[in-house]
């Protein structure tokens, strides 16, 4: 009797130490604090190659121009026309990948330039950053049924002749939208520096910063112009895409916006223009 | 409405062709269920779930969960999990309160890959505790799934409550709570998942 339970015994300590060899796989959470790819795009190449590209027609939606420029000779000019849709919905955006990784801190910087002939009340993303399936937990795009249908986490919308920086914070639902700060009447015509200071959390430790022409935005919370709010619907991490982007709503005119300087950075220096 | 017909007409058989009180000791269990609300948001799986009763020699029985992601509808083309699993009753009939031991693999099946993630397909052992009872019409179970991975170790309390339809059948509601922790780094996460499903004995 003996015998047989430490037989038993031995099998047994022979099979867990099996199950637990046989364990090859990580854990299913995102580790904090990647460090930050920086990345930079003056356009003075004249190539698109290093974005993610979500344009109907590159021919006509994202051409390189030599007017008008930030700095050096060439710019990127966006142009969206009304049946340009792909991807879901009306767009001509450049995406740049894994550069809002969970719990990391991070400056995105950029020049846009709205064109004077630029018509269109409606809202337009000029840049958003865009949340993730948790791929690691099985999640993907598009589930059966559908269940989740929001806005991005975090957007620079063009409105009415307002830009206005906007926030979602639930992820199943595009009627919660935040206002963090609103600059009424944006000149066209012109160019206009922005920087945004994110720290991507799926917490409220997270929070966005951000600078119009070398102001503050965003409002002044007592210590610094830091917004805190959860800006991560998961930790896989957002995405960054900028253009033009108008949902499901079609446009009646061509809109033109042209873009100039995009640098992505662990510091300020890094990004400022 | 196909739909609906077939399941309804499953329904009675199991109904009719089935006398004696059945439970989790001494008959098959089918189960199936839904979650939806993950964490914070919204996102669909279904569960599919058989286990034999208990050997006629020592108290163990076996079960296969496989879990789809994505879907209410079970067919999945993103992901998958399977797992097969070994427990030991501490009873041969059910009580007000027992208690079982397990073992098991979790294979995590992910069937595309996006640049954006880092989803691979792996497999990980896990042992289990559960406490089980009843109260009143109520069962009760309370799992804890302590799964073991390269890099770290999670831990999963499913409290589930069920109450019966009929002789045969039962619904219920379970909640998924994990913990999943990596040795080397200070990355711990929590995540709740919720499931509505309903138990099937023959």
């Amino acid at each position: 009797m003996q015998y047989s339970i430490n037989r038993f015994v031995v099998k047994l300590l022979f099979f867990v130490f099996g199950l637990v060899w046989l364990s090859c796989g990580k854990v299913p959470t995102s580790e904090p604090n990647a460090a930050v790819e920086s990345f930079s795009a003056d356009f003075e190449n004249a190539s698109l190659a290093n974005f993610h590209l979500l344009v109907p027609d590159t021919a006509f939606n994202t051409t390189i121009v030599t007017s008008p420029v930030r700095k050096g000779k060439y710019a990127l000019k966006n142009a969206l026309r009304p049946d340009d849709f792909t991807n879901n919905g009306y767009r001509a955006e450049l995406a740049v990948y894994d550069c809002a990784k969970y719990k990391t801190e991070v400056y995105y910087a950029f020049s846009f330039w709205i064109d004077t002939a630029y018509a269109d009340p409606a809202y337009n993303l000029l840049c958003q950053w865009q949340d993730l399936p948790y791929y690691i937990q099985g999640e993907w795009w598009d589930p059966t049924p559908l269940l989740r249908g929001s806005s991005p986490p975090l957007a620079l919308v063009y409105a009415n002749g307002a830009l206005d920086v906007k926030m979602n914070e639930n992820p199943s639902s595009n009627q919660e939208v935040v206002t963090v700060s609103s600059v009424p009447a944006l000149p066209k015509g012109q160019w206009h520096d922005v920087i945004f200071h994110c720290y991507w959390s799926d917490d409220n430790s997270a929070f966005v910063e951000v600078k119009l022409n070398g102001e503050f935005i965003t409002p002044f919370n007592g210590n610094d112009y830091k917004y805190y709010k959860r800006n991560l619907f998961n930790r896989t991490g957002n995405y960054f895409k900028f253009g033009q982007y108008r949902g499901k709503e079609k446009t009646k005119h061509t809109n033109i916006v042209y873009f100039d300087e995009l640098k992505i950075a662990s510091t300020y220096n890094a990004v400022a223009p | 409405m196909r739909k609906s017909f077939v399941f309804l007409f499953f329904f009675v058989q199991f109904q009719s062709a089935f006398a004696q009180d059945k439970n989790d000791l001494n008959s098959t269990l089918f189960s199936v269920d839904f979650g939806s609300m993950r964490n914070r948001y919204l996102y669909p799986f279904t569960n599919l779930r058989c286990s034999s009763p208990l050997l006629n020699k020592v108290n163990v029985k076996f079960s296969l969960r496989v879990r789809s992601y994505g879907t209410l509808f079970f067919y999945s083309e993103s992901a998958y999990d399977f797992t097969p699993q070994a427990e030991y009753y501490f009873t041969r009939t059910p009580k007000a309160f027992y208690f079982s031991a397990g073992l098991g693999v979790d294979a995590r099946l992910r069937l595309v890959r996006d640049e954006r993630g880092s989803a691979v397909s792996s497999a990980e052992a896990f042992v289990s505790v559960s406490a089980h009872g009843s109260v009143r019409k109520i069962k009760f179970t309370l799992p804890l799934w302590t799964r073991f991975y390269s890099d770290g170790i999670a831990f999963t309390l499913s409290p589930e409550l069920s109450y019966p339809l009929t002789k045969n059948s039962a619904v219920f509601f379970r909640q998924e709570i994990s913990y999943l922790a990596v040795y080397m780094r200070s990355a711990t996460e929590w995540r709740s998942d919720n499931f509505i499903g309903a138990h099937f004995y023959f």
